[in-house]
Formats: structure tokens, sequence, C-alpha cells
């Protein structure tokens, strides 16, 4: 022990302890020479003779070094030498495994890149884990927008919450003065928004309670914005600009970097996506309490806990059921805002995780297996370094230090193929991927990449000693059988995990197929969408909107090429969840509260042929009865149909909407909000000539199979009409709904990409073992052939080996694959545990790569010479 | 060509003990206790830096003795060697151990009186 610390010390205070010793040394040497002098002798004399006697100074200090415990670092540097001598000798088991582990290292660092932006990586807010997101939570709604009344009942009273503040999506256009206007992506928000999230704006102020009022013209730029449009003008602050053809004054921009909290609910996503902030303003009674159309966000005091507000709120939002009996019952619901914007996303990071961890066992798996190649290959080697008397330690050293050396180079070029790979990555990630913009290479991804590349390399190195443990007194047959059924065992083991992620990969294909066969309710293909927000006519001009609307319908319908087109509030998929209750003309309310309930829409004329959704039952809106003046209209979803009139006497049916009374005129098939859904919700749509909409969207179908070459006819026919007004957003319906799916074609892509590495990496490992094997085996593979076994016989011989791990590697891999598909069950759908073509599929492969890995080891054995091979020693 | 003889001469320990011996009276530097041993020793043990500085470095660690940078007469920075008392127990041991082989070998190389 005492030795130890002494040791250490030693270590820690080399530099001091050798100058010590030279002086201690030099001061022996002039005594030693003054005592020369003094018996006589030349000064040159004394010299040479103290030397002489010393030998040299280093000879004195080496036996010092060694007691020092110097000598286990000098030792180290000169193993990681001997180790890479030996490397650069041994060129291919370096390279292969150098290769093998930086493929494996890179993806899952690529992979953890993206864990740590979205998941690990804290919102960019001040002490984010306070902030919540709240709710209304209703009998059949859950996670409803919150209702301006609330919102004021829990600012005034609840103690526990520091701050809390609403905010909804609210578009606006923005004039310039070349008459290009630009539609710029805007939030309404209360009071304390920015002041919840502790990033205060940059210049001016955000709004106070006086500003939050109609007449109240006041608007706080983002500082890209500011940038971009202002060219940072630092006196921007109480300057004019023109919103929606209007004049508002700037009083402040946000801070720099300021990210949007995001929202499932008319808000832009989280990040910088927010161009301009409005005060959000509700002055009539009526709108604050029944419509819920606010998101919220609020930060918990310090001191309070998650289940202590949850408790404080519910008590509020009990009493102000009791006040306002009209409004309904809704409670709270408090989400931590992490999970609110990362969401479903955390749980696809994850799972691409899980499978980069399986795919680094199998480059594990495969390190191994060259280590023990390797440890057989220098065994004489190792046999002599023991006999000249090197202890265990010292040989499992060398083997160490070169396999430390592989994981120091497979975590550098691992770490430089992450990054070359992440603007790969960044396109594959579906546009709306929370936090897709805080992915990007960071320290914490370096450090992740070197312990996994080392944890890597030590677990490989170590494993062969355990199956390989004895140096002597073992001969060279058995001590190679043992190495070959470890390197087999390695082997079978790759393929199992390999298996794993081709059923994973199969899994996650088949479910996608099955969404794509679906019957949607709808023909995405050959439809050319974009997006126009009409500024109002005011009082004198009230039918501006929709006559605006309807002359570029006309005008659109008239290109050559368009063979239907119509406006809509939302195109399929889209995530539009705008919800309202309704009566049955004829049928007594229901007893529940929230009553029957649908998502309320407005379409054009022209529009469910554009879309291509099915007519069931009744008629389609038309341009001549479905306006203004007429009897009020309403078409239905079969969803809405066959809930509420069951009976199949849906038209004709009257709802009551807020005391307005409309007659179902039609029903068409239903559009799942996701397509992945189980069910459609009931939903409506107004006549667009009834219900007016400022922001609509436009669907051109086509004759033409691209779509896209109607655009600049489209664009000009809306111009022709309103030349100020942007057509935004202009893309195709494809397009649109396979945003839809871009996670799931994410994680599929990555999956397939994780399985095609593991299959690659396990074949590498069976050619490698069977290639060794023939090697080995040379000389009776000879003899057999000398005996007369034909070319058949060998290759028999070598394929049946390399079928045999793939065998076994199935046989474990069938066990595993329900446990998988159980695992992966969120992310499927319509796809079981037992899915029969998965579990066929997998093993298939595994076979099929082990006969193709196989073909090279099988060749050269039965091309080898026999007689070459008998002669050789 | 030199008089003095090599630690390959000496038994394991000899030098340890004659270095314990040599530091029971007082402190010394390394070249003093050279000089000292083959005073004592009227010329016969001279012992090597290269046996010497080690050995001390072993009685460093063993805990025998403990060392001190001081400085000299005429001002140089010089270390002295000091006994500690696990030194002079071992010493103690290594002396009465010493003497007991000493009598065994006396006894082996006295011829046999009959």
């Amino acid at each position: 022990m005492r030795e130890w610390i002494w040791r250490l010390r030693a270590m820690l205070r080399r530099d001091r302890t050798m100058v010590d010793k030279r002086e201690e040394l030099q001061l022996h040497r002039d005594l030693e020479i003054e005592a020369g002098r003094r018996a006589g002798l030349s000064i040159e004399e004394a010299t040479r003779r103290a030397r002489w006697r010393a030998g040299l100074v280093s000879e004195g200090l080496d036996p010092v070094r060694a007691a020092h415990g110097i000598a286990w670092m000098d030792g180290a540097a000169l193993d990681l030498r001997h180790a890479f001598r030996a490397l650069t000798r041994n060129r291919s088991f370096g390279v292969v495994a150098i290769l093998v582990l930086a493929a494996s290292v890179a993806i899952n660092t690529l992979i953890f890149f993206m864990l740590d932006g979205v998941v690990l990586r804290p919102l960019p807010y001040a002490a984010p884990e306070q902030l919540v997101r709240l709710y209304d939570a209703g009998k059949t709604q859950p996670k409803f927008a919150m209702s301006v009344g609330h919102y004021l009942d829990y600012r005034a009273h609840a103690t526990s919450l520091e701050a809390i503040a609403l905010y909804t999506g609210h578009d606006m256009e923005l004039s310039a003065s070349d008459g290009r206007s630009q539609q710029l992506t805007g939030v309404g928000i209360t009071t304390d928004y920015f002041t919840v999230l502790g990033r205060p704006p940059a210049l001016g102020r955000g709004f106070s309670d006086e500003d939050l009022k109609v007449e109240v013209k006041h608007a706080v730029l983002s500082y890209r914005l500011w940038q971009e449009r202002f060219q940072s003008d630092p006196a921007i602050v109480g300057k004019t600009i023109r919103l929606d053809r209007e004049p508002w004054t700037i009083i402040g921009v946000a801070a720099e970097g300021f990210q949007h909290v995001g929202g499932d609910y008319r808000s832009p996503l989280q990040g910088e996506s927010v161009d301009v902030w409005l005060p959000l303003t509700v002055n009539e009674e009526r709108a604050m309490r029944a419509y819920h159309f606010c998101n919220v966000i609020a930060r918990i005091r310090p001191g309070f806990t998650v289940s202590q507000t949850q408790q404080e709120l519910n008590g509020l939002a009990a009493s102000y059921a009791q006040r306002y009996p009209d409004y309904g019952t809704w409670g709270v619901r408090m989400e931590p805002l992490l999970n609110e914007v990362t969401g479903r996303s955390r749980q696809v990071v994850w799972l691409l995780m899980a499978a980069g961890a399986l795919v680094l066992l199998v480059a594990c798996a495969n390190i191994a297996g060259l280590c023990v190649a390797r440890a057989v290959a220098r065994k004489r080697e190792l046999t002599l370094r023991h006999a000249l008397g090197a202890n265990r330690w010292q040989l499992l050293r060398v083997g160490l230090a070169e396999n430390l050396l592989i994981g120091v180079a497979g975590a550098i070029l691992g770490l430089l193929l992450a990054g070359a790979g992440l603007p790969l990555l960044r396109q594959l990630l579906p546009v709306d991927f929370p936090r897709a913009h805080e992915i990007g290479l960071t320290a914490m991804g370096a450090v992740f990449a070197s312990t996994i590349a080392l944890a890597t390399v030590l677990i490989a190195g170590l494993l062969p000693i355990g199956g390989n443990n004895t140096l002597q007194a073992q001969t060279r047959v058995t001590a190679a059988r043992d190495s070959r059924r470890l390197r087999s065992l390695l082997v079978v083991g790759e393929l199992t995990l390999a298996g794993l992620l081709c059923a994973g990969a199969l899994f996650l294909l088949r479910s996608y197929q099955e969404i794509g066969a679906r019957d949607h309710g709808f023909n995405p293909s050959g439809v050319l969408t974009f997006q126009l927000t009409a500024q109002g006519g005011g009082r004198e001009h009230p039918d501006r909107v929709p006559r605006l609307y309807e002359d570029i319908r006309m005008r659109i319908a008239e290109i050559p090429g368009v063979a239907a087109v119509g406006a809509s509030t939302n195109l399929p998929w889209s995530g539009y969840d705008e919800n309202t209750g309704f009566g049955i003309v004829g049928r007594a309310p229901d007893q529940d509260k929230d009553g029957p309930g649908a998502r309320y829409q407005s379409a054009s004329p022209g529009y469910f042929e554009a879309t291509g959704m099915r007519l069931l039952g009744g008629r389609l809106f038309d341009r001549t009865r479905d306006i203004k003046g007429q009897p009020y209209t309403v078409v239905v979803n079969d969803a809405l149909a066959s809930r509420y009139f069951p009976k199949g006497d849906a038209v004709g049916a009257v709802l009551d909407l807020s005391g307005q009374q409309r007659r179902i005129v039609g029903v068409v098939a239903g559009i799942k909000d996701f397509p992945a859904d189980l069910d459609t919700k009931p939903a409506f749509w107004f006549p667009l000539g009834q219900v007016d909409y400022r922001t609509v969207f436009f669907a051109v179908r086509s004759n033409s199979v691209d779509p896209t070459t109607l655009t600049a006819a489209v664009t000009a026919a809306v111009h022709a009409v309103d030349p100020e007004l942007p057509v935004a957003d202009i893309r195709t319906l494809e397009r649109r709904t396979s945003g839809a799916l871009a996670s799931r074609r994410f994680a599929l892509w990555l999956f397939q990409a994780f399985a095609l590495l593991a299959l690659v990496l396990s074949a590498a490992g069976i050619y490698g073992l069977l290639a060794y094997v023939v090697k080995q085996r040379r000389k009776e593979l000879g003899i057999r052939a000398a005996l007369g076994a034909s070319r058949a016989d060998l290759w028999t011989m070598v394929l049946s080996d390399g079928l045999k791990m793939a065998t076994a590697g199935a046989l474990c891999c069938l066990l595993l694959i329900p446990l998988g598909g159980s695992l992966l069950q969120t992310f499927l759908y319509n796809v079981k545990a037992f899915d029969l073509i998965t579990i066929a599929g997998a093993p298939a492969a595994l076979l099929a790569v082990a006969f193709l890995a196989s073909l090279g080891p099988a060749r050269s054995a039965t091309h080898s010479d026999p007689s070459l091979a008998l002669r050789e020693d | 060509m030199s008089p003095f003889k090599s630690r390959k001469d000496l038994f394991p320990g000899a030098l340890e003990m004659m270095v314990l011996q040599t530091l029971q009276h007082h402190p010394l530097h390394g070249y003093a206790l050279v000089q000292h041993i083959k005073r004592s020793s009227n010329d016969l043990l001279q012992v090597e830096e290269g046996s010497l500085y080690p050995a001390l470095q072993r009685m460093l660690k063993a805990g025998w003795v403990k060392a001190q940078w001081g400085v000299s007469a005429n001002g140089r920075r010089v270390r002295t060697y000091e006994l500690t008392a696990a030194g002079r127990k071992h010493l103690a041991r290594e002396v009465s151990n010493f003497e007991r082989m000493l009598e065994g070998i006396r006894l082996v190389l006295t011829p046999v009186r009959s």
C-alpha cells in the first residue's frame, strides 16, 4: 500500500524527482573529483576517474527510474510503439478492424447527434425544466386548446405559476415598396410570452396589457426579419410597417436566435420559425369563454412541484366551471414542454439509437473475431515472449495496445464520417421533425464516439481471452479448434443481430406498404396546391373575399390542362384540427355535455373533385346553390354520417350549428387525420360561398401527369385577379401528403441502412472465418482431393460450414423476432409481431448472405493444389 | 584495475545493512556514506553510486530511511539520509540474522577437530 502511494507520488512528480536525482548524483561526482584533486591528481584525471567510476549519469538513473513506477508508463509507450509497428506490418487486420469500427461508430454517432439535439439538450430557454404546456381537458378531448377565459383566471389566481402566456398562429402579409409583398409567419401572443421563456427582446420591449386591444397595432419583429428585411436598422423601434395593408408600429425586436415554443394547434414549429409577433386580442365575452383556440406556455414557480401545481389548477378549473356553466366543464392538462416539443419523434430517435447499438454489437463481435484470429496467428510470438519471461499481463497488454490504436483510429475516422453524414441526415429528416435545427456536430458527440469506439475494441480484445487462455501445454491443433469454435460463436451472434435488424427493417417496410395500400379517401397524384390569404373588404365590401376566391377559381379553371380546381380551409393530412359541437334538428340533445362534435372546415365547389374525394350519397357543392342568399348547406363525411345517422338518413337531415340550421346535402368518403390513424374523425364542410375564410388552400388537378407544369399559369391567373396577393407555399399535394409519412420513411431508411451494414459485417465475419479455416485445412483438403473427393464434395464441405452458422443464427433470430415485433408495435400499422413475411424474410436474408459469403472460400478450397499442400512442411 | 569490490560480490542485503549501520550515528549524504564505508572497511569496500542510489531509493520506499534536502557548508544543495525507527528495527534484525549466518559459515569453514 505504502509502496503504491509512493509510486503514485513519484509519477505525479516525475520531473521534479528526476531533477533531484540528477542534482544528487552530480554532487556525488563533484565531491569525488574534489577528493581526487586533494589526492594530487590533475583535474582532468580526477574527472575521468570519477566518470569512469560512476559510469554515465543515465546508467545510475535507469534503475532509479525502474524503481519509480515510471517504468509502467514507459512500458505503455513502448507497447503502443510496438503495437503500431505490428499493425503496420499486418496491415489487412488493422485496416479491416478500423473500417468496421469506423462505420459502426459513424452511424451511432450520427444517431447520437440526433439524440443529443432533439432529446438531451435542454431547450434554449431560462430554466426550461420549469416550463409546461397547459391544455383544457374535456371528456372527449383530453388535450384541447385553451379558451382565453381560463387563461385570465389562471393568470390572476394560480400562485404556483410564475407566469403564463397564450399564443396562436396569425400569418400576415408584409407589403413592400416595390409591390412584391411577402407572407410572414406571425403569432399572436399575450403579455408574458417573452418573460415566461426568459428571453426578453433585444431591442425595444414586448407587449404590455395595454397593447392587447384590437385598435392597438403594435408588432415585435424576429431578429432574422429585422436583419434581412430592415438591414438591422438600429432605429427600427417606433417605425411603421404595413402588415395586411394596414400600418403597424414596431415596438421591439426579439432576441437573436430566439426560438418559438411551437405547438400542435395553429402554431409554427418549435424553433426560429416566427417572423413577427402580434398582440393576441379578445374583447368579446362570448368569444373569450366559448372559443378554444390558444396554445399555452407557463412557468411553474420555483418551490412548487408539478403535482402541487396540477392540484391548484384543478381547483381553479372546477370553480371556473361552476361560475360559467354555459361553457362546458373543462379540467386542466399539464405537460412538460420538452415532451410536447419532441413528441413522438423522441421514440423514433430512441428506436434508431437501439438499432445503432445492435450494429455496434455486430461490429464488436466482428472485431473480436479478428482479434481471435490475430491472437492465434501470433501464438508463436507470444509463446516466445512468455518463455523469455514476459508475464501474462504483459502479453495481454500487447494485444490491448493494438486494440487501443484501432479504437483511436476508428473513433477519429468514425467521427469524421459522422460529420460528413450530417448534411445527408438533415436531408433525410422530415421537414417538421422537432428540433431538427439543433442537430449538429457537438463536443458531446465526440465524447460519445470515442467512448463507444474504445469500449468496443476493449471488449473485443478481452473476449478472446475467455476462450483462449492457456499459452503452453496446448497443441496447435486444439488451439486452432478452440479459436475456431469461439469465432463461429461470434459469427452466429453477428448473424443473429443482423437478422434482428433485417426483421426490424422488414416490419417497418411492411407497415409502410400497408399504409400506402390503404384507401385514403382521396387521390394526391397530379394535384398542385398553394395557399392564399386575401385581404378583407371591410364593411363596404363584405363580399370581397368570397368573390375574389371565386374569380380566381374560374380563372384557373380556364387554364388548359386543368381538370378541376377548388379551395378549402385545409388539405388532407395537414394536422388541421378545428372542432365544434352541433345539434341535430328533431333530436333531443344528449345528456353528455360534450354532445355531438365534428371537425369543421370549408370547401368551395370543385374542391372534392380536385382532391379526388369520393361522393357516397347526395351531391357536392356547386356554384349556384351553395352561395350567400341560398339555403344553408353542409357536406359531411362518412364517419359523421355513420356515427350520428346510423340508419343511413344523413342526406336531408338538418344540423344546428350555434343556432344556424344547415341541411346535409352530401356525404363523402372520409380522410383520416394521419395516414396511419385507425379511424376517421367525424367532419363536415361549409360551402366557402356561405362561410368566409381569409386563408385558404387551392387544389388544382391537372390532366397531365406533372402538375408543376401548371405553376406559372396558375400564379399568373391569381395575379390577374389581384396583382398584390402573394401565392404562398406552392407544392404538389403528393409532396405535402408524403410529409405526413416522412417520419416513418425516415425510420425505415435508416433501419434499412443499419440492417444492410449489419449484413455486410456478418458476411465479412463468415468470409473471414471460412477463408481462415480453408487455409488451415489446406492439407486435409489436399489429402481428400488426392483420395478422390470431387470438387463438388469440397464445395459442399465449405458451404455447409457457412450455412450451418447461418442456420444457427437464423434459429436464434427466429426466437427473437416476435419479441422485436412487439417492441416495435407502436411504430407499426396493420403488421403483427408474427408477420409471416418478416419471419420468413429475415432468416432467408441470413442464409442468402451466408451462401454468398461462403462462395469465395469454397472456390479457393477446390482450387488449392493438393500436391502443393502436401509438400508443405 | 580497481581495487574495490563490485556489488555482485556482496550478498543480498549487505549494502543496505552497511548503509543503515553507517546512518545509525548521524545523517549523511550519499558521497559521505561511500567515504564512510570505504574508511571503515579499510578501503576494502568501495560502493558504486550505481548501486548506492538505487539502494537508497529502495530503503526510502521501504521506510527505513528518510531523506531531506539541506544546504552544505559550502552552500550546495545536498540530500541527507536519516535512519527511521523502522530502519533501526530492520537493522537490528538483519545484524542478528547476519551474525547467526556468519557463525554458521564460520563453523562450517573451521576444520573439524577430532
